[in-house]
């Protein structure tokens, strides 16, 4: 496989170049926002600079940069869904990364969009929202 | 470790004096392959300083297209950002990042 350079920046910052950006699904429908992103040090060195490994979207990635409030509720949310934490986009899916995220799988693919197709199936039962 | 943990640390250096607060996190495009998207992001250093008015704006980066007099008005407040780059951390817990050296020895924060 070829790398590729020209689909992302050399040099980021995280905050102002990832953080609350769009995230597009293949076929360009919006899979949710990058709430926060999963940081991994280097296997032969647990102290040195980490890589940026995972996206974290949806309900409990967002929660930390809100406050203590917004992650007690978070977790509650979480506990509900039976789930035991954010969702997790390994950035290996990314195919390019300017001002949206574009992702190479179908947002069906992802946990980040459950709850908005929760909803879905609640609001196609009402009359007229078809 | 998530982002979110870094960011608003508390940054001191060496002697025991505070710095400011980690603002961003400035990354290179230079880790392992992964997947589609090639090439990795490495975390190479600290976007730190005293104040974080107008930073998720951007207008503190020469680099950000915006009104001049923003961009002016923020990179005079923003005048004392410092790059710490991440060989230069001691410790990291509990919101406090501790640096092995003083805060006169760090860089302004270079245009990306």
């Amino acid at each position: 496989m070829t790398a590729l350079f020209d689909n992302a920046r050399h040099t980021i910052d995280v905050g102002l170049d990832l953080l609350d950006r769009q995230l597009l699904d293949k076929d360009g429908l919006m899979a949710g926002k990058v709430d926060d992103l999963e940081l991994t040090p280097p296997e032969d060195d647990p102290n040195g600079p980490p890589f940026i490994t995972a996206i974290l979207s949806g309900p409990g990635a967002l929660a930390p940069r809100l406050g203590r409030l917004a992650s007690w509720i978070a977790a509650r949310r979480l506990r509900l869904d039976r789930r035991p934490g954010p969702s997790r986009i390994a950035f290996g899916v990314v195919s390019r990364a300017q001002t949206e995220i574009q992702l190479g799988v179908s947002r069906d693919e992802l946990d980040s969009t459950t709850s908005e197709r929760w909803a879905r199936r609640i609001i196609e039962r009402i009359p007229g929202a078809a | 470790m998530r982002v979110s943990d870094i960011l608003e640390s508390v940054v001191i250096d060496v002697a025991g004096t505070r710095i400011g607060q980690v603002h961003d996190l400035r990354a290179l495009r230079d880790g392992p392959v992964q997947g589609v998207f090639g090439p990795g992001y490495r975390v190479q250093a600290l976007v730190v300083g005293p104040t974080g008015v107008g930073v998720r704006l951007g207008f503190d980066r020469t680099s950000m297209d915006g009104p001049a007099l923003l961009k002016r008005l923020f990179r005079h407040v923003h005048r004392n950002g410092r790059l710490v780059d991440w060989s230069l951390i001691e410790s990291m817990a509990d919101g406090e990042i501790h640096l092995r050296v003083k805060a006169a020895d760090l860089p302004p924060v270079p245009d990306r």
